[in-house]
């Protein structure tokens, strides 16, 4: 129980914020990276606690209160599969700013319908 | 884009280096902290560097995308072998009541190929945004 | 002005429900899985480092697949580096 977890809670909301106020896909892309860094910033924050080392058998000793490792090998592959997207995302919008000549939604909007 | 000479030169010293953290964090990730996605990461930056040395190099992509394809089915196999010495899929294929020390095989040679396919795969998306850009 | 007021109500009553959320996320901790890891993970898996243990061992499918999504995408960035449509 401690502060830090309201901490995360205020990233998603600026997050979507920007999603649903930015007018450019760049601050979109920015955005969803925010989303997935306050996942795991909470699932960090939810097994912290200040006396415990890492969970690694020949770093303990005497006390044997470790870290849980579960959401530390969950978030390897969410941070993985981020930056794939994130990637992904970022060649989608070159093509749109080749092929359409800017990156404005309301532009983009206006120039389909 | 002119780059600084002293930038060469220190990328040129610290190239082999971090080869070779990369190297040491994917071959003990069994035993201290590392594996092979972080290790990975690093290599990857390990070539990174190689566009400061020389920025005008090409390299193969459809080659990479085929040695990431083929490093794919590798990981899978080994993790089927499983089915056929303990009788489950996606396990340790070493017989259970073998000796641990005997155990790290698999977990060297997995953290080994998880390590090469996560370099491929995001030298593949540099060079990709590199190309783009020229 | 009017969607940046709806977008500030709605994200009010997210965070009026994540607040219920917290009061309650004491009750939701647990440590039987990390008990389990720590007393069974290296006799079971051979590997001192328990995430290792975790990621390679008791969630092998999971981080296998997540190799496939990598692969995916870059399979995706690739073929659009290629098609270049201008206008």
């Amino acid at each position: 129980m401690n502060i830090d977890i309201l901490l995360s809670f205020f990233v998603v909301l600026i997050s979507l914020f920007g999603l649903v106020v930015s007018r450019n896909i760049i601050k979109s892309i920015i955005c969803f990276n925010m989303l997935q860094a306050s996942a795991v910033l909470l699932f960090l924050n939810f097994v912290h606690s200040k006396e415990a080392v890492i969970p690694i058998l020949s770093s303990i000793d005497s006390n044997k209160n470790i870290v849980d490792p579960l959401p530390q090998a969950l978030m390897i592959t969410a941070i993985v599969i981020g930056a794939a997207i994130t990637a992904l995302a970022l060649m989608f919008s070159i093509k749109i700013f080749h092929y359409y000549g800017t990156l404005d939604w309301d532009e983009l909007i206006k120039r389909e319908g | 884009m002119r780059i600084s000479l002293i930038l060469v030169c220190i990328s040129r010293l610290l190239y082999p280096f971090i080869l070779l953290f990369g190297f040491y964090i994917i071959l003990n990730g069994d035993k201290s902290p590392g594996g092979g996605f972080q290790g990975g990461v690093i290599l990857a930056t390990a070539f990174f560097i190689t566009y400061f040395i020389d920025p005008k190099k090409i390299i193969n992509l459809k080659l990479l995308v085929k040695i990431e394809k083929y490093l794919f089915a590798l990981i899978l196999i080994v993790a089927c072998i499983s089915y056929f010495t303990n009788g489950e899929f996606f396990t340790n294929f070493i017989p259970v009541d073998s000796p641990i020390e005997n155990k790290r095989i698999f977990l060297i040679l997995l953290n080994f190929f998880i390590g090469l396919k996560v370099t491929t795969g995001l030298i593949a998306v540099f060079s990709a945004f590199i190309e783009e850009g020229r | 002005m009017i969607k940046r007021m709806f977008a500030i109500i709605i994200l009010v009553v997210i965070m009026f429900a994540f607040w219920l959320a917290y009061l309650e996320i004491g009750e939701l901790k647990n440590e039987y899985a990390k008990n389990y890891y720590l007393d069974k993970g290296f006799e079971e898996t051979g590997s001192k480092n328990l995430v290792t243990a975790i990621y390679l061992d008791y969630r092998l499918f999971d981080s296998i697949f997540e190799a496939g999504i990598l692969l995916l995408a870059v399979t995706g960035i690739m073929f659009m580096s290629k098609n270049d449509e201008r206008r």
